[in-house]
């Protein structure tokens, strides 16, 4: 057990490591996070890898620390473990470093959320995509403006489970339920916002092309057809069918989204 | 110091003014010695017994929960087909939705909090502080039975015509409130808020005499900076419990009039409630919560790691010091559970900083676990094993905090299977092995029986194994995007990729719940045939084990003089201290503590 245990922990720190850097190396299917899309969407991304690094450098100090005292101290035969009780230096040391290291990881916290926050306020890149997110139990309804250009009035388009959006531009998201708490996530977006009943909850982003496969080509344009799907689910429980509640999210080149509004409206046409 | 404060510490901690309260004599009849007890040790073998109970049901509904993951729609084995029959065997989601509820639910609230504080609190406080037995006798045993009511609620949420709760142990409003949003859940979620609430005043009545009894019967020369770490952890814990209960049940009150009465406190569809007001309320106890679990985890560990390693607890009062510093923090954090809720940033920022905050006396309650057996006379018995995968644990889960904290990465983490894993890593990793140790450790003083370290240490090597099996693999589930409170994960496409995982991990899951008999196995062999136990067989210096193994009534013969702390090792005293002889060439080694 002496050795064994060391051993044990040794391995079980290695794992860990492994799982986290090299997900797919430990078979079973193991999996990662789906390639981000959005402006801004790299530096989550990037600020993970780097705690996930400190991480590392914190297990595998505390596993060779422990296993090392372990090997040493079971082999002893003799004696009380005598030694030092407490140490006020070591204390400050073990402080200070890690309070260090803890406000490097707040400055870099906010570093990241305010270019999370500047990326769809980028002026250059036009006006906001305005869609409204009608979130039910237990299906995301989406809402374009209809002719009188706003969200929200009886002549909107409303789509079921889909939600298409252009690239390149600021996307303006406006969340509602009238029933519970739902969660807007798509994991390829990095973000995730509550839809709270009672309040509208805005959400902004921008797809950003430079992220899409290259076969999407240009966003602009007329001839702009450039199609990706990505996944949405409620991330918060909303009831019995909340596993159910998932849709997508549909990537589209302008005159593909042009096309597809239009579909939507006659669609809504041919019912009414 | 002079003024109020002073004079007002001076009371708490005063020694002379000592409660002088005459032990009872021992009742007859068995009922009146073993089930009405007022003796603190029944009431913590109680409390123990019933937690394990409670245990055992709430890990059967995590692995139906597993099986429903890995196998979405399959029947359930054994019992899918009586139970479910509509659905074939398998679990129908407004089903899964109680199994989730209800599993949280009774491990937070009747497993881990009653047998950290009922348990151990109830059992080793009188004995640790050189008292024969609490402030308050009656207030204890209440203590226990109300427990009761609480289970009794819980079997009646489970049993509720319409169903059990389905809105997670977190209750958000207004899935909670509302029973059209729930059509499964009327009145099961009632009795849920009701049971709840039973469990709270357990933990009230029970922090109360905690602390009495810890400020006020101290035996002689037991100072505060005398006080063993576990006593600190369990007093700190019923602090927080005394704090931040009344704020749950105020919360839970006004969930009970929103769902009998349609006032409209959370829920807007009812005179413009607020949802947020319920998560405000709710985790600003719930996040103490997790404190009041761990401190005194963190309490015995260090207790554990001592003894087993002949060796003072490095840094005494860093470590009182940061028990302190977490409890306070902790009051400060509960919003980063609500980072995706849609708070004011400002907010946001604010949480952020205090949750980074605790990160360091975490970390300094760590590295001084490494220090106190760096050097250490090191004794791999299965009490010692516990502590210390309960360290290496309880690192793995305090580090994914790092990710959770912070809000970017949070806002992708949040209601993911990383969430789960990194709770999971702390109180079934860190929490549950520390209850494991804490049983290795004090069995022979409870029972008088020696437990096999064979089967401890069988008992060990799987638990850990296979703990790392079923939650390493939750961290990449949620990397993937895989929700929680799921009954079927695979809905997304790109999902079905994970079913291997969670296979991988339900299998891990039920061979970690079979290898719980080894350690079952082990007290029932004990209890029959077992070895007698010595007064200290693990040559430990803290007070019960001054006394017989099991304590007789009043728990000491004589009045205890104290005159060392509980991890004086290797100072060099003789037998008159209450210690058998010490250790050969202790007193040459050190030449006095440092």
């Amino acid at each position: 057990m002496r050795f064994f245990l060391p051993l044990l922990l040794l391995a079980g720190a290695g794992v860990t490591f492994w799982s986290v850097y090299r997900p797919a190396d430990l078979g079973l299917g193991a999996a990662t996070f789906p390639g981000e899309v959005t402006l801004g969407g790299e530096h989550v991304d990037a600020l993970f890898r780097e705690l996930a690094v400190l991480m590392g450098v914190l297990l595998a100090l505390t596993a060779l620390l422990l296993a090392w005292a372990i090997v040493r101290g079971a082999g002893r035969r003799d004696g009380s473990g005598s030694g030092r009780t407490g140490s006020v230096g070591l204390e400050v040391v073990w402080t200070v470093i890690p309070a260090a290291v803890l406000v490097w990881t707040l400055v870099r916290q906010l570093e990241v959320r305010e270019a999370l926050a500047a990326a769809p306020r980028a002026a250059a890149l036009g006006p906001a995509f305005q869609v409204g997110v009608d979130a039910h139990q237990f299906e995301w309804r989406f809402r374009y403006p209809g002719p009188d250009g706003a969200v929200w009035t009886a002549d909107d388009i409303v789509t079921v489970g889909e939600l298409a959006l252009p690239a390149g531009r600021p996307v303006a998201l406006a969340l509602r339920t009238r029933d519970v708490i739902h969660s807007f996530f798509a994991p390829a977006l990095r973000v995730k916002r509550d839809v709270v009943p009672g309040r509208e909850t805005p959400l902004a982003f921008v797809i950003d092309p430079a992220d899409l496969p290259t076969t999407f080509g240009d966003p602009r344009g007329p001839e702009a057809r450039g199609e990706f799907v990505l996944g949405l689910e409620c991330a918060e429980l909303c009831g019995w069918g909340h596993a159910a509640m998932v849709g997508r999210v549909r990537v589209l080149g302008d005159a593909a989204l042009a096309d597809w509004l239009a579909a939507r409206a006659a669609e809504r046409l041919a019912v009414d | 110091m002079t003024g109020p404060l002073a004079r007002l510490a001076q009371r708490l901690t005063d020694d002379s003014r000592r409660v002088r309260v005459v032990p009872t004599h021992t009742p007859r009849g068995a009922f009146a010695r073993y089930v009405l007890s007022t003796d603190h040790k029944v009431i913590g073998l109680q409390f123990l017994v019933t937690g394990a109970f409670m245990a055992l049901v709430g890990a059967l509904l995590a692995l139906v929960m597993r099986v429903q993951i890995a196998w979405p729609g399959a029947e359930v084995p054994l019992v899918g087909s009586a139970l479910f029959p509509g659905t074939g065997g398998a679990v129908p989601p407004d089903v899964y939705g109680a199994l989730f509820t209800m599993h949280g639910t009774i491990m937070t609230f009747f497993v881990i909090i009653p047998l950290l504080t009922g348990a151990f609190g109830n059992y080793l406080i009188p004995l640790m502080i050189g008292a024969h037995d609490m402030a308050f006798p009656k207030l204890n045993a209440l203590s226990y039975w109300l427990l009761w009511p609480g289970i009794v609620c819980m079997f009646l949420a489970f049993g509720a015509p319409g169903g059990g709760p389905g809105s997670g142990w977190t209750a958000y409003a207004p899935l909670s409130t509302i029973g059209a949003y729930a059509p499964g859940s009327l009145s099961g979620q009632t009795y849920w808020l009701i049971g709840v609430t039973f469990a709270g005043l357990s933990s009230l009545v029970g922090s109360v005499n905690y602390l009495v009894t810890t400020l006020k019967m101290r035996a002689p020369g037991v100072t505060l900076g005398r006080l063993p770490l576990t006593v600190w952890g369990l007093c700190i814990a019923a602090v927080i419990q005394l704090l931040a209960l009344p704020v749950l049940t105020s919360g839970a009150f006004l969930m009970a009039l929103d769902r009998v009465f349609a006032t409209g406190f959370y829920s807007p569809s009812q005179g413009q409630g607020e949802p947020l007001l319920w998560q405000h309320l709710f985790w600003f106890y719930s996040h103490p919560a997790v404190y009041v679990m761990v401190l005194p985890a963190m309490g015995m560990v260090s207790d554990l790691l001592a003894v087993h390693a002949r060796k003072a607890v490095f840094g005494n009062r860093a470590m009182v010091a940061s028990m302190l510093v977490i409890s306070g923090l902790g009051f400060i954090v509960w919003g980063h559970h609500m980072f995706t809720a849609g708070m004011d940033p400002r907010l946001e920022v604010g949480f952020l900083a205090s949750t980074a905050l605790i990160a360091l006396p975490s970390g300094v309650k760590v590295f001084n676990w490494i220090a106190t057996v760096w050097g250490g006379r090191i004794r791999l018995t299965s009490a010692m094993l516990c502590a210390l995968g309960f360290v290496a644990l309880f690192v793995i889960g305090g580090l994914s905090g790092l990710w959770l904290a912070s809000t970017p990465v949070d806002g992708y983490m949040h209601d993911t299977y990383t969430v789960v894993a990194h709770f999971h890593y702390i109180v079934v990793g860190g929490t549950l092995l520390a209850i494991f140790g804490g049983v290795y450790h004090w069995f022979p003083k409870m029972t008088g029986r020696r437990l096999s370290e064979a089967l401890g240490r069988v008992h060990f090597v799987g638990t850990f194994v296979l703990l790392n099996c079923v939650f390493l693999p939750m961290h990449q589930l949620g990397f993937a995007g895989m929700i929680r409170r799921t009954s079927d994960p695979y809905t997304l496409p790109g999902l079905d990729a994970l079913q291997p995982l969670n296979e991988f991990v339900t299998w891990s899951a039920a061979l970690l719940g079979l290898w719980q008999l080894w350690f079952f196995a082990n007290v029932a062999w004990s209890l029959a045939v077992g070895a007698p136990a010595e007064r200290d067989p693990w040559r430990a210096l803290s007070l019960e084990w001054r006394t017989a193994s099991p304590p007789g009534p009043g728990n000491f013969a004589a009045p205890l003089q104290v005159t060392h702390g509980p991890y004086d090792y290797g100072v060099g005293f003789g037998p008159a201290e209450g210690e058998s002889a010490p250790l050969p060439s202790a007193a040459a080694r050190t030449g006095g503590h440092a």
